[in-house]
């Protein structure tokens, strides 16, 4: 009895758990439960039976094809933020002097964000030359990372701009500070949330560049565009098990791994600037 | 000395135009007929500017040509079409309830629990798309659903995408406003419907939007779910179309592009506020 009063209790009190069940159901049964079928494929050898540790590994590093796609991957992550984010800020900055039109800019430039690849490959087929679109397609992908996001990352570095007190400026134009010294000193700190926000949508987004390159190459394209996407899709299907699973998992790994660090290091440096 | 005068929006707007050329291109090539468009193709492929120019501003060729091809001669591409949108709206209104449900509830969590879950959710929205679609393909094969519908519309529907963002926009509303009303006697279903909803619609909207583009622009998922390539929505559809009709791709386009394009410009407020509300 005692304890069928307490399991009650214990439900009330937990109520909004409820409200967490749903979604993590389905989390549990689309993400979580597979992933550890992946884990355990990706310990397997190449049967996808026998226990092999981490010789599936071994094999990816030791894969020209997986280095290949690695560096692929992190070039287009890398690249995608040392051009979009500078850009993007230059951008903000001019957004914000703007006192005409500066809504219809903004508006505009997100559009690119939703156009389907289907379309942009469309449209670039038919309007790049044929030496251009397969010779020079790692830039072709880049241009069109820098098309897609460019209005995002504006509108979050211009809105986190607009946080910082135009006192503060004013007051450090009056003795004399130079533009530089303003930006790292005053204006920097403000930003770094905004800044490390698109540093974490670029790495995620950079993935989706995928869906242009195979559209535009097919799944096998020339060695400039292959990326870690194309080598775990081609995996699939050969129904190689095993080397898609230990592909995914070291890809999730090294991002997660990289992207926490930048995160701790966030929150260490605006620990520090409050304290 | 003279003054040196400035133009802040000559950048951003070189930018914003440089951003919409494209679209107006896809929606201006598409009222062209087949053999001008396989002209622009060829001057484009001569790297020749003049050409192209020329193909362009000869607007005696207009013709509703390439629509009238694709919704009357091809039924096929238009069936694809309705296909398309039966997976795409069941997964974004479902993500977006469910979200909003899973995202009061670690609103409700005690601080460290709510901020644990938020940092889980927050690596889960930044997994990179083809290795989070491995563990579902896994999860499809067991439930023997390879092929079918569901292996689109089951992972789609419970993809953690927005909660963080929206958790983070939940997060910010003022504590006093929920206590409140708990205190004039509102149940957690009563907050979450009378306030927490109506003061995050911005970022709701906004997030359901980018989820409708996300899905209606999948490519990753299709490739490894369906085994047949007949079952392909448009997404990976439009490019298979185009090696034997190129003529007709631009209407194909524009048919696939506009619904998304009118809805985005019809909530352009509530997505710029809630991408800048939930970044923030």
């Amino acid at each position: 009895m005692n304890k069928r009063v307490s399991v009650r209790r214990y439900i009330v009190k937990h109520k909004h758990l409820t409200f967490l069940l749903p979604g993590f159901l389905g989390l549990i049964i689309f993400y979580f439960l597979p992933f550890f079928i992946t884990l355990r494929f990706s310990l397997s050898d190449t049967a996808g039976k026998v226990f092999a540790g981490l010789k599936q590994y071994k094999e990816l590093i030791n894969s020209s094809a997986f280095r290949l796609a690695a560096g692929h991957s992190t070039i287009m992550a890398l690249g995608g933020c040392v051009l979009l984010i500078p850009i993007s800020l230059y951008l903000a900055f001019q957004v914000n002097k703007m006192e005409r039109f500066r809504k219809l800019c903004q508006s505009l430039m997100l559009l690119p964000m939703v156009i389907p690849s289907a379309v942009v490959v469309v449209f670039l087929q038919a309007v790049l030359p044929y030496r251009i679109l397969y010779e020079k397609s790692m830039e072709v992908l880049m241009a069109v990372f820098l098309w897609k996001y460019i209005g995002y990352h504006t509108l979050i570095l211009s809105e986190s701009l607009k946080r910082v007190p135009a006192e503060l400026i004013e007051a450090a134009e009056v003795e004399g500070a130079g533009r530089v010294r303003i930006f790292v000193n005053i204006i920097l700190p403000f930003l770094i949330p905004a800044v490390v926000f698109s540093v974490l949508m670029i790495t995620a987004n950079s993935f989706r560049l995928y869906r242009e390159a195979y559209l535009l190459y097919g799944p096998h394209p020339g060695e400039d565009v292959y990326m870690i996407s194309h080598y775990i899709n081609n995996a699939v299907q050969n129904l190689n098990y095993p080397k898609m699973s230990a592909a995914a998992v070291l890809t999730e790994g090294i991002v997660f791994a990289s992207l926490l660090i930048l995160i701790y290091v966030e929150k260490k440096i605006s620990e520090g600037l409050e304290g | 000395m003279k003054k040196k005068k400035h133009y802040p929006g000559l950048i951003p707007g070189i930018t914003a135009a440089a951003a919409v050329i494209p679209i107006l291109c896809i929606l201006l090539f598409s009222w062209f007929p087949e053999e001008q468009i396989l002209l622009l193709k060829e001057a484009a492929s001569r790297n020749d500017p003049a050409g192209m120019a020329a193909v362009l501003t000869d607007l005696t060729k207009l013709t509703a040509e390439q629509y009238r091809n694709i919704l009357i001669a091809s039924p096929d591409y238009l069936f694809r079409f309705w296909n398309s949108v039966k997976l795409v709206l069941p997964i974004t209104v479902l993500q977006m309830i469910i979200s909003v449900s899973v995202s009061y509830g670690i609103m409700l969590c005690r601080k460290r629990t709510g901020d644990v879950l938020l940092l889980l959710y927050l690596l889960l929205m930044l997994t990179p798309v083809q290795a989070a679609v491995v563990p579902n393909y896994f999860a499809i094969k067991r439930l023997h659903l390879l092929g079918t519908d569901f292996a689109i519309w089951l992972p789609g529907i419970f993809s953690p995408f927005p909660v963080y963002l929206l958790t983070k926009t939940m997060r910010k509303i003022p504590k006093e406003v929920i206590e409140a009303a708990r205190t004039d006697g509102a149940g957690q279903w009563k907050v979450l419907t009378r306030i927490v909803i109506p003061q995050s619609k911005g970022p709701i909207i906004a997030l359901g939007l980018l989820v409708l583009a996300e899905y209606w622009n999948m490519v990753e998922l299709p490739l490894i779910m369906y085994t047949n390539p007949s079952d392909y929505p448009l997404s990976v559809y439009l490019s298979r179309i185009r090696e034997d009709a190129f003529g007709l791709s631009f209407a194909a386009s524009v048919i696939y592009l506009i619904p998304i394009l009118l809805l985005v410009i019809y909530a352009m407020d509530d997505l710029k506020e809630g991408i800048s509300v939930s970044s923030l």
